[in-house]
C-alpha cells in the first residue's frame, strides 16, 4: 500500500472573521449517552460580539488549494472579547450543545399526542400510551432541532400515560436514543442524524502508521465480565382485559406444551 | 428581589519562587544559577442563582418554592503557582514566563428538579470543572516549554453527573454518579503522557513542539471514569440485595399468583409486574464473572393493546402488540459492552483531517504488522492554529478485519482467533481523495474574506468522504465472546431464543471465525404442538444415566408435514461439556440431498423473538456463510448421522449447567422443497439414552412463515422424533 505522507497544513476560515486558532471535540460515546455533542473554542481576530445561537461557518483550505466545509456545524454559545489582544474567543457548539441546558417543567401526556382513537370494548380498552419516537420528536421540537430523513426508527413504547420531560429535553432524548441502541449527532445539513451503535459503516479510511502522527493505547479499564441491565415493565391496561380475549401474537401464552414433566 | 447571592474571598498574598540554570553564550558557554519570584493573592468567588418553581400540593393549592438553579465558583491563581515547571523552562529558554499572569479555575454546577405535590425534588446535579490549560499541563510530565504557548484558555477537566431518585413510600433513595474526566487527569492518562513525553524529549525540535500540543489536546479528551451507585433505605441498614435465585423465586410466585387469580384461562402479555425491576445478565468472561457492571434501563419498551386496522386478534378489533423488554435490555447491554470493550482495547490516534471520517463514530481501519483492525472514530477532536490542523480520536476497536497481501499476521489487538487466520483484504487507493463537501477554490479566493463561499459547499454525510485509501468489510472477527443469559419470569412453557449464539461447522477449508452483530431478519415465531404422549416416551428414556451416548431405539424416516418448519430439541447439563461437532440425520445413509445448518441456542425463558441475533459462523473467505452440514457424502457418516466436527483452530464452545440449550436445524422443510430421501429427523423413536449428565428437554418445531396458522402441529400424527445430533468432546 503506498504510504501517503501526513500533511497537517491547513488554514481554517470563518464567516465571522479571521481565525487564529481553535479546538473542538465530540462527546465520546458512553453508556447511556445517545446524543453526541460537539463543543469547543474558536479564537477570532478582532473584537466581535455575535449573538448567542448565531452560526459560525467554518471552512478549511487544504494543501493544494481545495476547500472543504469543516465537518461540524457550529453555533455561538458565548463570546469573550479581549481588547488588549484584539481577539475574541468564541465558545461554540453544535445545536445539541447550544440547546442542551434547555429545561422547562413540561410533562409529555400520551393523550396530547394520540397514536389512535381510544377504544373500549368487551375485550379490553386501548388508552393511548407514550410512543418513545413521539417523545423524542417533542423534545427535539422544543429545542428547534429537526431530524434527518432516513433515520432508524425508535419503535419502543411505554405503556404509561405520561413521561416527565422536566429533566431536560435533550437529556431525556439522549437516554431514549441510547437505550434504543442508537446514537445521534448534528450532521452536515445541521439535522439530527441517528445511527446504530452495533452496526458500523463497512467503508472507512485505511490507515497505516505512516498516516498517523501518534498512536497510543486509550488506557480505559478492561470491560466488565458481566453486565446486568435492570429494567421496569409497565403492564397497562392488562387488568382491564377480558378473559375472553386471547391474542394470537407471539407474546401471548396460550400454548400449552411443556417439557412433559407436568 | 435579586435571585442570586455572591461571595468573594481574597486570600493572603503568597510568594512563589523558582531557581533555574541560565545559559550564558560563550565561548566558553557557562551556566549561572538564577532565581525568580512572584507574589500573588488568590481570590475565590461563588455566585449562586436561584429559581422559583410552582407546584400544586396534595390539596390542589398552588405553592411556590425557591431552589438553587446553578452555582458558579471561580478561583484565581497565577501561572507561576499553577505550573512552576513551565515557569522554570521558559526562563531557562530565555523567554518571558509571566509567572504573575492570572489563571482562573471555574466550577459550574447545575441542578434539576422534578415537581411533586410535596414540592420540587432535586433529581440531578451536573458539575463541570474547568481548569486552565497551563495548570492542566502541569500534570503531564512536560519539562521543556521552549516555543510552546498553551494560552490562558480553560479545558473541561471533569464532568460529574449525579442522578437522584427517591421513593418516599418505601423511604428509599438511590444515587447514581457518573464521572467523566480529562484523560490527562487520570492515572492511566498520566502514565501514557509520561511515556509520550519521554519520546518527545528525544525528538527533533519541530516534532517535540507539535507533539506537545497534540499531547495536551489529546489528554484533554474526556473519558468515563465509571458509574457509582448508592442505595439508602429507610432508617435502618439497607438489606442485602436478594440473590438471583431469590429474585427468580419471587417472580415465579408472582406469576403463579396471577395465574391462580385468573383461574384456568391463560395468562398473556409479559409477566413482569408493573414497575417491578427485572434484569438481564450477560456474561463476557470465559472464567466466570469477577466484575459486574450494572446499568438501569429507564425506557424499556412495554407491550400494549391498540385498535387493530383489521379484524384484530380473534375478531376483537384489537391488536396485542408484543414488544420484548428483555430483548431490548439485552440489546442495550450488548451496546454498552461493545463501547466499553472497544474503548478498553482501542487506540488513541492523531492525524490530518482527510484521514478521519467526517462523522462521529465513523469507521477507521488501522493496519500494523500486516494485520488490519476495524475501529470506530469516537470522541473526534480538532485542534488548529496558524501551523495547521490536527485531528484525533479514540479509535474504538470493533474487531479484526483481515490481513494485507503477503502478511503473516500478528495479534496487536484482541481477537477470538489468531490473526493469521484472517482473510486477505485489499484497500482501494484513491488518487484524488477529499472529504465530503470539498470544492475547488474559486479564482482569487481569500480565506481572510471568504465571502459567500458557504453556499458552494454541499451537505453530504460520511458517504461523501473519499479517503486516500479505503477498505470495505461487511464483517469482522470480534474481540470477545458473549455468553448470553437472560433472566426474567419463568413460565410453564419454553421459548426458543432464535440463534443468539449459533454454531456451525463445515468441512470446507476453515480459516476464520467471524462474529457478526447480524442485521438480517432472523425472526421466527414459536410454533408449539402439544405432545400427545410422544414426548413423554422420550422423556422417560432420559435422565442422563447409562454409559452409551445417544442410544436410539427405533426410528424411521419422517414424512414431513405440508408446511415450513425448522426442528430441534432441548437439553440441560449437570456438568459442563465442550462441543465437538454436530450431525444431521441421513435417511438411508446415502448422503444428504441438500446441505443443512445446525444451530445451537440458549433457550430464552421469557422471549421468543430476537431481531438481531449474534451469530458465530465459520468462514473460509471472510464472509458470513450459512453454517452447513454439506450435501452428499462429504460429511462423514457416524451411525445414521452425517457428522461435522469443529476445526482444530477454532476455540471449543463450552456449554455450562446454567442454561437450557436448544439444538436445531435449518433450512426449513417444506413439502414442496423436501428433497428425496426425506433427510430430516428420525421418526418413531421409542427410546433414547443420552450421554451422562445430559437430560432431554422437549422437542419442538419453529415455524418460519408468519402467514401459517399456529394451529398446525408437527406431532399430530403422534410420532416421536429426534434430531439433529450434537457431539461432545
Amino acid at each position: 500500500m503506498p504510504a501517503a505522507p501526513v500533511d497537517v497544513r491547513a488554514q481554517v476560515f470563518s464567516n465571522l472573521g479571521p481565525v487564529i486558532s481553535g479546538q473542538l471535540s465530540d462527546d465520546p460515546i458512553a453508556p447511556g449517552v445517545g446524543l453526541l455533542r460537539t463543543q469547543g473554542e474558536v479564537v477570532i481576530s478582532g473584537l466581535i460580539q455575535p449573538a448567542k445561537g448565531s452560526e459560525l461557518l467554518l471552512g478549511v483550505r487544504l494543501p493544494g488549494g481545495k476547500l472543504t466545509r469543516f465537518p461540524r456545524r457550529l453555533r455561538v454559545i458565548k463570546a469573550d472579547s479581549d481588547p488588549i489582544e484584539n481577539e475574541t474567543t468564541l465558545t461554540v457548539g453544535c445545536l445539541l450543545a447550544l440547546k442542551w441546558d434547555l429545561v422547562q417543567p413540561e410533562i409529555y401526556y400520551a393523550t396530547d399526542y394520540p397514536a389512535w382513537t381510544p377504544v373500549d370494548t368487551a375485550a379490553g380498552s386501548t388508552p393511548n400510551i407514550c410512543l418513545l419516537s413521539s417523545v423524542v420528536a417533542v423534545a427535539l421540537d422544543r429545542c428547534g432541532i429537526t431530524q434527518a430523513t432516513g433515520n432508524p426508527e425508535i419503535t419502543f413504547a411505554k405503556a404509561v400515560a405520561s413521561i416527565d420531560l422536566s429533566g431536560g429535553y435533550l437529556e431525556i432524548a439522549s437516554r431514549i436514543i441510547a437505550e434504543a441502541g442508537l446514537y445521534g449527532f448534528i450532521d452536515a445539513s445541521e439535522k439530527l442524524r441517528l445511527r446504530r451503535v452495533l452496526v458500523p459503516a463497512t467503508k472507512g479510511p485505511f490507515l497505516t502508521i505512516n498516516e498517523l502522527l501518534t498512536i497510543e493505547a486509550i488506557g480505559n479499564p478492561s470491560p466488565p465480565e458481566e453486565i446486568t441491565i435492570s429494567y421496569g415493565q409497565s403492564i397497562w391496561p392488562t387488568v382491564e382485559t377480558s378473559p375472553n380475549y386471547k391474542p394470537k401474537t407471539p407474546g401471548e401464552e396460550s400454548y400449552t406444551w411443556n417439557a412433559g414433566t407436568g | 428581589m435579586q435571585n442570586w447571592t455572591y461571595q468573594k474571598t481574597i486570600s493572603t498574598a503568597e510568594t512563589f519562587a523558582v531557581q533555574y540554570r541560565f545559559r550564558i553564550a560563550g565561548p566558553p558557554v557557562t551556566f549561572e544559577t538564577r532565581s525568580d519570584s512572584v507574589s500573588f493573592a488568590s481570590t475565590s468567588e461563588v455566585l449562586t442563582e436561584y429559581t422559583t418553581l410552582e407546584y400544586l400540593d396534595k390539596d390542589g393549592k398552588r405553592q411556590v418554592q425557591d431552589v438553587v438553579a446553578n452555582t458558579i465558583s471561580t478561583t484565581t491563581t497565577c501561572v507561576g503557582a499553577a505550573n512552576p515547571t513551565r515557569w522554570k523552562s521558559k526562563l531557562e529558554a530565555g523567554s518571558p514566563a509571566f509567572p504573575g499572569a492570572l489563571l482562573i479555575k471555574r466550577t459550574e454546577t447545575f441542578n434539576k428538579y422534578i415537581i411533586t405535590q410535596d414540592g420540587p425534588v432535586e433529581t440531578e446535579v451536573t458539575t463541570y470543572e474547568y481548569e486552565p490549560r497551563i495548570s492542566f499541563a502541569g500534570g503531564l510530565s512536560i519539562e521543556d516549554y521552549k516555543n510552546i504557548d498553551l494560552g490562558v484558555g480553560n479545558i473541561l477537566l471533569r464532568k460529574t453527573i449525579v442522578e437522584k431518585e427517591q421513593n418516599k413510600s418505601i423511604d428509599l433513595t438511590k444515587q447514581t454518579t457518573v464521572i467523566y474526566e480529562a484523560w490527562g487527569a487520570t492515572a492511566a492518562g498520566k502514565t501514557v503522557a509520561a511515556s509520550i513525553m519521554a519520546g518527545l524529549k528525544r525528538a527533533a525540535e519541530d516534532d517535540r513542539i507539535s507533539g506537545t500540543y497534540t499531547l495536551v489536546d489529546r489528554m484533554s479528551a474526556l473519558v468515563c471514569r465509571g458509574v457509582e451507585k448508592t442505595i439508602n433505605i429507610g432508617r435502618g441498614t439497607a438489606p442485602a440485595q436478594p440473590n438471583k435465585l431469590d429474585q427468580e423465586n419471587e417472580r415465579l410466585q408472582g406469576a403463579q399468583d396471577t395465574l391462580n387469580t385468573k383461574g384456568s384461562w391463560n395468562q398473556f402479555g409479559p409477566l413482569g409486574k408493573p414497575y417491578e425491576s427485572q434484569y438481564v445478565d450477560m456474561s463476557f468472561g470465559s472464567d466466570g464473572t469477577n466484575s459486574t457492571d450494572k446499568y438501569d434501563m429507564q425506557f424499556a419498551p412495554d407491550s400494549y393493546l391498540r385498535p387493530a386496522t383489521d379484524a384484530g386478534d380473534n375478531g376483537t378489533g384489537l391488536k396485542y402488540v408484543y414488544v420484548s423488554s428483555a430483548t431490548a435490555a439485552y440489546e442495550y447491554g450488548r451496546a454498552i459492552h461493545y463501547i466499553l470493550s472497544g474503548m478498553a482495547n482501542g487506540k488513541s490516534i492523531t492525524t490530518e483531517l482527510r484521514n478521519i471520517p467526517s462523522e462521529p463514530m465513523g469507521t477507521v481501519y488501522l493496519e500494523a504488522a500486516g494485520t488490519v483492525g476495524r475501529f470506530r472514530a469516537n470522541g473526534i477532536t480538532f485542534a488548529w492554529d496558524s501551523q495547521g490542523l490536527v485531528v484525533g480520536c479514540d479509535a474504538m476497536l470493533d474487531g479484526g478485519a483481515g490481513l494485507v497481501t503477503g502478511a503473516t499476521g500478528a495479534d496487536w489487538f484482541p481477537m477470538m482467533v489468531p490473526a493469521t487466520n484472517l482473510p486477505t483484504v485489499t484497500a482501494t487507493v484513491n488518487s484524488t481523495p477529499s472529504l465530503a463537501n470539498t470544492i475547488t477554490a474559486p479564482g482569487g479566493f481569500d480565506p481572510m474574506a471568504p465571502g459567500n463561499i458557504w453556499s458552494s459547499f454541499g451537505t453530504a454525510g460520511v458517504e461523501g468522504d473519499v479517503y486516500a485509501a479505503d477498505l470495505t468489510r461487511a464483517s469482522v472477527v470480534g474481540a470477545v465472546a458473549e455468553n448470553v443469559r437472560r433472566e426474567s419470569v419463568s413460565r410453564s412453557l419454553t421459548w426458543v431464543l432464535e440463534a443468539p449464539y449459533s454454531l456451525t461447522a463445515t468441512t470446507e477449508s476453515i480459516t476464520s471465525v467471524s462474529v457478526s452483530y447480524g442485521t438480517a431478519s432472523v425472526v421466527y415465531e414459536l410454533f408449539a404442538g402439544s405432545g400427545s404422549g410422544v414426548i413423554a416416551d422420550l422423556s422417560a428414556a432420559t435422565g442422563g444415566g447409562g454409559g452409551t451416548p445417544y442410544t436410539l431405539t427405533g426410528g424411521t424416516t419422517m414424512a414431513w408435514p405440508s408446511t415450513t418448519y425448522m426442528h430441534g430439541w432441548t437439553f440441560t447439563l449437570s456438568a459442563a461439556k465442550t462441543i465437538k461437532g454436530v450431525g444431521f440425520y441421513d435417511a438411508g445413509q446415502n448422503g444428504l440431498a441438500i446441505s443443512y445448518s445446525v444451530l445451537l441456542a440458549i433457550l430464552d425463558p421469557d422471549d421468543p423473538v430476537i431481531t438481531n441475533p449474534l451469530q458465530i459462523t465459520f468462514d473460509a473467505a471472510g464472509d458470513i456463510l450459512s453454517f452447513v452440514v454439506p450435501s452428499g457424502t462429504e460429511a462423514s457418516l457416524d451411525g445414521i448421522w452425517r457428522r461435522v466436527d469443529l476445526p482444530s483452530n477454532v476455540p471449543g464452545l463450552e456449554l455450562t449447567t446454567e442454561y437450557t440449550y436448544a439444538v436445531y436445524a435449518h433450512p426449513y422443510y417444506t413439502s414442496g422443497s423436501m428433497p428425496p430421501g426425506q433427510d430430516s429427523v428420525v421418526k418413531n423413536v421409542s427410546a433414547l439414552t443420552l450421554p451422562p449428565s445430559m437430560a432431554y428437554g422437549i422437542n419442538f418445531a419453529v415455524r418460519n412463515r408468519p402467514n401459517l396458522s399456529v394451529t398446525e402441529t408437527i406431532s399430530a400424527d403422534g410420532t416421536a422424533y429426534f434430531g439433529p445430533m450434537i457431539f461432545f468432546e
